[in-house]
Parts: structure tokens; sequence; C-alpha cells
């Protein structure tokens, strides 16, 4: 889908602004950014610095106020909501700190609903999809569990393999590790890691530097702009 | 215990007023729906087992009355109410108060007096036992062979003739030429069974010998002109005694038989009615009624627990706290019952407050005319039963947020609630359509019902023309002779000439009555030995083509006061079984063979002077003046002003029949519309009800698509950001609504398609209305409904912002 020369996400002067009785808060303040295909970013930042908004504007859950955001060269802030919801659901893949997944249903079913929505495939389609999915996340065994059934190690990597079954070009993943363990943690870094070596463009907000510095790229923001931007040695 | 009691109300209506407008209109609902049950069982308990004011016990008192609601139906003579009282085994006392009540032209003590009086049987007194202001009740000993000529005097007629006399019992007084003497003034409270007020009672024998002489003495025993009351033995059904009175009638003998009703003609009901038929009539409809109120309580009552419910999400942390501090589950739901009470006691009272009103509109509904309504506007079984259903709704709404929220364990103090339906919701939802299809199936069936009526060719035309009655301008004495034939005739001419010089005024003539017009003339015809009852229209010339009456044979009358008829298809097809009988008579007078006045001169096709749903009755139409014809209406076809029409024929009639005035001046489609002005007024309450149970149920199921919307918010997030789109998410919450709705649906169109096969066979509704067709319409209207309450909550769970909602923690 990404032209070579084109970076894959193009941010510019992008804000977001919330807007109450009182006051005015600037969550993102003159965003510029561009992301190539295949890249692995890490996003940090004190709490409150607007790394979450970013990530929810790049992930089309949230408008941005103003400023241009291109997506795989397509004007996202010029779509309507029902072609954002198809942008979203083809292009991109969610991993949350929460997991979210769906706790009325099973693993399979959650990692199955991209594929729904995304319409046109066959049942046998989807469910050979969703098996590779769960394969690559070593979560077969656990297809028939409902997400309360499973650990929190577990949960995310069901999320991941969701993130991944409709093969998006863009992982945008908000402090996938916050709710686990070190070890479990651990675990879900190195799957990052290899989707990353698989080619899947990454976009992860991190606290953790140790995390962050195991990807590409390092941004840093502060009160909603882009503090320091660098490239970390692979 | 008191003061724990009034923390939870204060905290009750702290809760409360914090959403005041969610609080209001859940107040409202429950004071609609209570205003609803207790007007109608307030009407319903009075219809139960009615008892006139000013007597002692009603108990196992019943009337006896004809089963068909036929003005010309009799009940039994005095004889045979004798014979009856004489050999029943089921009724310990029997008596009868006459239906001729009229007082004629008489005067007491030289004053005029007027109104009516009771001519009644042996044992009127002893039966009814009413209270007694002075004196004594008629005795046995009273009804003597020669009578005796003494008399009870209603309390009103005792104060105005008599300046309320304390000293008058035994004093004899003069009516007309007879003395007679009172023994007696009933209570104030006793007026007797219906609707009048009796000037005084006197046994009937006496009565009719010398007050009214109009009835002969050897008929005396044989005409049915009786209201029949009686005491059953306790414990025993009323269906017994009429079980016995059909026994009775069926073994009577072959001379009896010819003056009584056939076994099966007869009805029993309880209490004391003026009109068993009518009141019975308007005790079933009431109980239907009443029934449809008490599921739109229901429906309010689910509502207000939903209402409660969706407090549920934002009232956990604070329950969850109370628990942590001590709160037993017990304590816990006590605070929730008292909340859930305190809205169902307000809103019971609002509506107790509301019934007053709407129980007086009730009491006017015309299908209810006729029935016996006593007491006050709210009695005590109304209330009560008002009290025990606020006490059961109680209950039932405090029971959802107890259930929801007293049982959670503390650790899910702050877990989310679930987004899918549960038991509550499901039931919820069953309830609401299942009642709302039932109710509304009834309002459409009774719309249906009065639109196939409103289609159904009358027979005449009624549009754009204008029917003028006249009245009396002092009430006619018994020495009234009618005006000569000439001068009706002249003021016809008169009016007609000047009505006709208005430019708007297209044709006049006369005739009465109209369909829908209550007084009404039947006439009985022996016709080679087919007896035919037929309606007399009294008319002018012109009278058949102005009202768009179809001539099928002969011709119309060509002067006023031509001898001759002109007959109805129907009466031509009893008699003679064609239509064209022109020439033929339907009656002669055997002392003069030239005598054309029973001369068929055109038969015209059938008006229907019945409810529409009936076949039309034979008609007969005359011109000549024996009828009434001076007190015709005028019928004028056009577009005058009615104010105009009414100054024409006042001074008309000021010159020719200065004993009359208009009436009123009403378009005939209005009078027509009488005939089906019971289906209106029923089509009217129902579809009241039926809109009040709908918005209701749209009301309630709309909150808990909301509620499960709000609850399910981070499940629609989760879903947006794996690519749903706004459509899918509509279409996620619209099928979330059809799976709660469906199975209430299902319920909800064969409830409608049960409820119209039963109105119809019990006569309610025309066998027009489809049952099946109803249902379906019903069960549509409901997906409708189900789907438009869904489709605010699916719009807004489309617009969250999922970005904010899949950070939350």
């Amino acid at each position: 889908m990404n032209d070579t020369n084109r970076p894959l996400i193009r941010l510019r002067d992008l804000k977001r602004i919330y807007t109450t009785e009182q006051l005015e808060t600037h969550a993102l303040d003159g965003i510029d950014l561009d992301i190539d295909d295949g890249e692995y970013v890490a996003v940090e930042g004190p709490s409150g610095c607007g790394k979450s908004t970013l990530l929810s504007v790049l992930g089309l859950l949230d408008e941005a106020s103003e400023g241009e955001y291109r997506l795989a060269g397509v004007p996202v802030t010029e779509i309507d909501a029902e072609e954002q919801a198809r942008l979203r659901n083809r292009e991109i893949g969610f991993i949350f700190q929460s997991f979210n997944l769906i706790p009325e249903m099973t693993v399979r079913e959650n990692v199955e609903l991209p594929l729904i929505y995304r319409g046109g495939l066959s049942a046998t389609e989807r469910r050979r999809a969703v098996d590779e999915a769960l394969a690559r996340v070593e979560m077969s065994a656990r297809a028939d569990h409902r997400p309360a059934q499973l650990s929190g190690g577990q949960q995310q990597r069901a999320a991941i393999a969701r993130a991944l079954v409709g093969k998006p070009a863009l992982l945008l993943a908000d402090e996938p590790t916050g709710n686990l363990d070190s070890a479990s943690g651990e675990r879900i870094m190195q799957l990052l890691d290899e989707l990353h070596a698989d080619g899947s463009t990454l976009v992860m907000v991190t606290h953790d530097p140790g995390y962050a510095a195991r990807a590409q790229r390092r941004v840093r923001m502060k009160d909603g702009s882009i503090d320091t931007d660098g490239r970390v040695a692979a | 215990m008191i003061s724990g009691l009034l923390l939870d109300l204060r905290h009750a209506a702290r809760l409360y007023l914090k959403t005041p407008w969610q609080s209001a209109l859940a107040l409202i609902m429950m004071a609609v729906a209570m205003a609803l049950v207790s007007g109608m069982a307030s009407l319903w308990s009075e219809l139960y087992q009615p008892t006139p004011a000013g007597i002692e016990s009603g108990d196992d008192l019943i009337t006896i009355g004809p089963r068909a609601d036929d003005p010309f139906s009799g009940t039994l003579g005095a004889g045979l109410i004798k014979d009856l009282s004489s050999s029943s085994q089921t009724l310990v006392d029997l008596t009868a108060e006459s239906s001729f009540s009229r007082l004629p032209e008489t005067d007491i003590d030289g004053q005029p007096v007027d109104g009516q009086a009771a001519p009644v049987m042996p044992g009127y007194f002893e039966l009814l036992e009413p209270r007694m202001r002075l004196g004594r009740g008629l005795r046995a000993e009273d009804f003597a062979d020669d009578g005796a000529r003494v008399m009870v005097l209603g309390h009103r007629f005792w104060q105005d003739h008599f300046d309320g006399d304390t000293d008058i019992l035994g004093r004899e007084v003069s009516v007309g030429e007879d003395r007679w003497r009172i023994v007696g003034v009933v209570a104030p409270e006793f007026t007797g069974v219906g609707s009048g007020t009796f000037r005084f009672w006197a046994p009937y024998n006496s009565y009719f010998r010398h007050i009214q002489t109009g009835v002969p003495a050897e008929l005396l025993d044989r005409i049915p002109m009786w209201q029949i009351f009686g005491r059953k033995l306790e414990s025993l059904a009323t269906s017994a005694v009429e079980a016995e009175i059909d026994r009775f009638l069926g073994g009577l003998s072959q001379t009896e038989r010819s003056i009584a009703p056939e076994p099966g003609e007869l009805m029993a009901i309880p209490g004391l009615v003026e009109n068993p038929q009518a009141h019975q009539s308007a005790k079933r409809q009431v109980t239907i009624l009443f029934i449809a109120t008490v599921l739109i309580a229901l429906v309010a009552a689910v509502n207000v627990g939903i209402f409660l419910l969706a407090r549920a999400p934002a009232r956990q942390r604070e329950l969850a706290l109370r628990q942590t501090v001590g709160a037993t589950r017990r304590r816990l739901s006590g605070q929730l019952l008292i909340e859930a009470g305190v809205l169902v006691l307000l809103g019971s009272i609002l509506g107790v407050l509301l019934s007053i009103w709407l129980a007086a509109g009730f009491r006017e509904l015309r299908f209810l005319e006729g029935a016996a309504f006593t007491g006050s506007w709210l009695n005590l079984p109304a209330l009560g039963f008002s009290a025990a259903l606020a006490a059961v709704f109680t209950l039932l709404v405090a029971l959802v947020p107890i259930v929801t929220l007293a049982r959670r364990r503390l650790s899910e103090g702050s877990r989310q609630f679930s987004a899918r339906p549960g038991p509550f919701q499901h039931t919820a939802g069953l309830v609401q359509l299942g009642l709302a299809g039932l109710v509304t199936a009834a309002a459409a069936a009774f719309m249906t019902h009065l639109w196939i009526m409103d289609q159904r060719d009358p027979g005449l035309s009624t549009e754009g023309i204008l029917a003028a009655s006249v009245t009396f301008r002092e009430r006619p004495t018994g020495q009234f002779q009618p005006p000569a034939e000439e001068a009706t005739w002249a003021y016809r001419e008169a009016v007609r000439e000047r009505l006709l010089a208005l430019p708007s005024v297209e044709a006049v003539s006369f005739g009465s009555p109209l369909p829908g017009n209550r007084m009404t003339a039947i006439s009985g015809y022996n016709i080679d030995g087919n007896e035919i009852r037929a309606r007399i229209i009294n008319v002018a010339p012109g009278f058949i083509e102005l009202m768009g009456i179809d001539l099928l044979h002969g011709r119309d009358f060509k002067s006023a006061g031509e001898p001759g008829v002109i007959i109805s298809r129907r009466f031509a097809e009893k008699a003679w079984g064609e239509t064209d009988v022109v020439g033929q008579t339907v009656w002669h007078d055997q002392s003069n063979p030239d005598d054309e006045r029973g001369r068929i001169l055109g038969v015209i096709d059938d008006v229907n002077y019945e409810h529409p749903d009936e076949p039309p009755g034979p008609l007969a139409l005359s011109g000549r003046s024996g009828f009434g014809a001076f007190m015709n209406a005028t019928l004028i076809r056009g577009n005058p002003d009615p104010d105009r029409i009414e100054e024409i024929i006042n001074e008309t009639l000021e010159t020719h029949l200065d004993l009359l005035h208009v009436d009123e001046v009403r378009p005939v489609a209005e009078i027509v519309a009488q005939l089906t002005a019971k289906d209106r007024a029923r089509s009217r309450v129902t579809g009241l009800l039926g809109l009040v149970i709908v918005f209701m149920a749209a009301f309630g199921f709309f909150a808990m698509q909301r509620f499960l919307v709000d609850a399910g918010r981070r499940e629609t997030a989760i879903r947006m950001a794996l690519g749903a789109g706004p459509r899918s998410i509509h279409r996620h919450v619209l099928w979330q609504g059809l799976r709660l709705g469906g199975p209430g649906l299902i319920v909800g169109g064969l409830l409608a398609l049960i409820v119209v096969a039963w109105l119809r066979n019990e006569g309610f509704i025309t066998d027009g209305v489809s049952p099946a067709l109803t249902g379906g319409a019903v069960a549509a209207g409901l997906l409708a409904l189900m789907l438009l309450a869904s489709l605010q909550p699916a719009i807004s769970a489309a617009r969250l912002r999922p970005g904010d909602l899949l950070k939350e923690e």
C-alpha cells in the first residue's frame, strides 16, 4: 500500500485541543512527525505529555483539532467516519495496556472480530487467519478460553494476535507491558521485536527506558510537543 | 430504626433530586398508570354490585331484566312475578317497580305535580329496606285487593311540596279526586333505583286504579312493565337464579307464554340497576379496560425498575463503600426498597388524586350509558386495590436494583456492568412489548372496527345537509292536542319558501326521525301471516331525493299528507319476497274499501337506522300528519349559516306553530354518527390506553437500550478500534434491540391475535376485523417501535470517542 518514497505516517503541525468551559488544554501542540514503513518507534515522556493522545490520533481513535495527518498517503482528517473505520480495520492493529479483550467472547472470537468487520472473507479463510495469528503468539491451545480464564501475559498475547490477524501496515502499542509482571513483559517485548523483524511498522508508547531502547527510533514528548526525535543504533 | 428510616428517606430524596428530569418522568409515568388503575378500579368496583344510596344492605340483591339490548323487550307481568316469587327455590323474595313511572297530569292538594312516581309491588320496602326519614314503608296489607290509597313520600318532594312538615304522617291529601294517606317519608339519600327521583311510592294496584288510569285493570297483571328486584339465597350464584327463571319460563302454559319472554331471554345480575343489560354490558367493557390499565401499570412499574437500574453503574461505588463500613445486605436491600417505595408512593398519591378527575370522565363515556354508578368518586375497595398494587410494584421495582447491586461482591465494586442484556432486561422487554401488543391490538381492533363502520353505506347521503330539529316551548300537558294538519302544511310551505330564497340553500324538505335520533316509532304489520315490525319515518315530498335515498320502484309523495306509504327493500322482501310491490297494501281498513292509507306508492333502497354492523331493518315512510309531522326536522341541503336558518325557522314557527321553537341546527352527518357513538368512545378510550402503553413501552425499551449502550461503552470502543464503523455500531445496537425485544414481539403479536379474536367472538367488534392482520400490524408496529427506541442509543454509541475510553482503567 505504501510507496517507498512516501512515509507511512506524516503529521504536520498536528494539534489536539480539549476545550472545557473554563480552559483549553493543548494535549498535542503542533506535532511534525514522519514514520516510514517498517520503522519501530518508541514514544516516551512523562505522564500527561500527550503520548497516548498521539497514539489515539495515529490510530484514528481520536481526531486532531488542527493540522495534517496522512496515513499511507491518505489525508485521514478529510475522510468520513466510515472510511476511517475501514482504514483502521485494514491498516492499523492496536495493542493496549489493559488488553481490551471482550470478556463475553472466547479468544478465537476476539481475534476473529477484525476480520468480521473487514467482510469479504469466508468462514474458512477467517479461521485459517485466526489460527495463524494464534500460532504466531503461541496461544493456539487457549483459543476457546475466555479472557477471564487467562493470565495477563496470555491475554496480551491474544490481544497481539487480534492486532496482527488482519496483517495491518501499522501496529500501535500503548504501554503493552504496563499491566504485566517483568517475565511476561519481556515475553511480549520479544514478540514485538519479532514482529518488527518480520517487517511490521511499530509505534509503541512506553514509560520504560529499557523497552524504549529496543526501538529503532525514540521520540520524546513534553507538554504536547516533540522534545527530541532520534534514531538509536539497530 | 426510625432515625435509620429517616436517613434512608432523606438519601432517597437527594438521589431523586440529583436527576430531577428523569425522576419527574418516572414519577409522571407511575402517576398516570396509577390514575388509570385507580379510576378504572373505582368504576369497576361501583359496577360490581351496585346498591342505590340509602339502602341498608345490598347483599344478595339482584335485578332481573331482559338480556337483549332492545327497548321493546319486556320482563314479566305482575301475575307471573307473583307466581315466580311463590314457587322460587333460589330467591328469598321478589318485588318489582313499574317502568310506567311518569306521572300523568295531576295535582296534590290542588298544586300541580309532575315528574315520576313509583308504583311498586308487595315486598318492595321489605326487600330494599331503604332508610326512612319518617314513618314506615309500604306493607303487605297496603296491597289488599281494593288497594289502600297510601303513599310514601320522597324526601325532596316532602320538603318542596309539604315544607318538610314533620307532622305529615297519617295526613290525607287529595290526589285528583281521591284522598291518599301519607304513611312515611324516605331518607334524603334514597331516591329509588335508577336515575329518576321519585315523588312518592304507592301500591301498584291503587296507583293504576286511581292515578295512572291508562292501564286497563284486566291487563294490569299481564303487561310486562316491571323492573324486577329480588334477594337470592345466601352463597347462591346468580346463574342459579337464571337457571330457575328459565325453568319457570319453560314451564308456562301456552297462554302465559304469549305474554312472557322465552327461556334464556331474561338475565339476573347482582345489585339493583335500572337497565340490567346496559349495566352488564358496561361491566364487561369496564372489566376489559380495568385489565388494560393494570397492564399499563405493570409496564410503568417495570419502567421505574429500569430507571432505578440505570443508576446502578453510578451507585456501585456508593454501595460498595457502605458495605465496607459494615452495611449488611439486608440493610442495603431495605435502603433500596425505601428508595423504590418513595417513588411508587408519590406516584400513587398523585395518581389517586388524578383519578378523581379521570373517574368522573370515565362515567360519561357513551358506551357506559345505562350503567348504574353508585357511591363516591373513589370507594374503599378501589383505594385498597390501588394501595395493594402500589405495594406489589414497590417490591417489583426494588427487586431489580436489590438483586443487581446488593449481591455484587465488594471486590466487584468498580468492575464494569455487563453490556449484555441479563434476565431482567429480557423479562422487561418481554413484559413491555408483550403487554403493549395486547393493549394496542385491542385499540387497533376498536379503531379498525370504527373505520369499517364508517365505511358502511348508510343508504342515504349525509354530506352538506343540515337538520333543524324543533321542540316545545313549554312542556305539553295531558290535554295536549296536536296542531291542525293545515297549520303544519302551511308552516312547511312558508319555511321552505324562505329558506330556498337564501342563495346558499339548494333544497329543503322535512322528515324524522333520522338514523341516530333517539326517538323512534315502530309499528307492527301482518302481511299474509308475515309479522313485520317496521320503523315509521314521517316525511314530506322531496325527502327521498334530498337525502340521496335510492328509489327502486314507484314514486315519491306528490303532496303533503298524501295517503299511502313508501317502504324499504327489506320490508318488501320480508313481506312479499320481492321489491317491485308498488300498489300492494300494508294494511286495510276493513270498513273503508277505498282507504288508500296503506297503499304502497314506492319502494326505496334500505337505509340503516340500526347500528352499521346490523342489517337494516324494515322502514315505512309516511307522509301523513298523524305521526307527529308538525315536529319533523327541517332538512336543508346547501351551505347556509346555521344561525340564519335558526332565525328563519323560529320566525316562521311563531307565525304558524307557535308552540315550537328550534332546538338545534346540526349537520345530518353528526346525527347519523350517533349510531356509532359508542364505538367511537370505545375506540377513543382504548386508543388513549394504547397510546399510553406504547409511549411507556417505547420509553422503557429506550431506557434499557441506553443502559446497555452506556454499560457497553468500553466494548463499543474496542469494536471501533478494531475497525467497526458507525454503521456497524448502529447495526450492533439495533441487533441487540431485536434480540432483546424479539420474544416480546412474538408474544405481543400472538396476544394481539388472541385478543382480537376474543373481542370479535364476544361481539365487541365486527367480523371484518381480521385477527391475523391486526396481529401482524401490531407486531410490525412493535418492531418499528423497538427500532425507533434503539435508534438514539445506536447513534450515541457510534459517537463515542474510543481513544479516551480505551485509556481508562
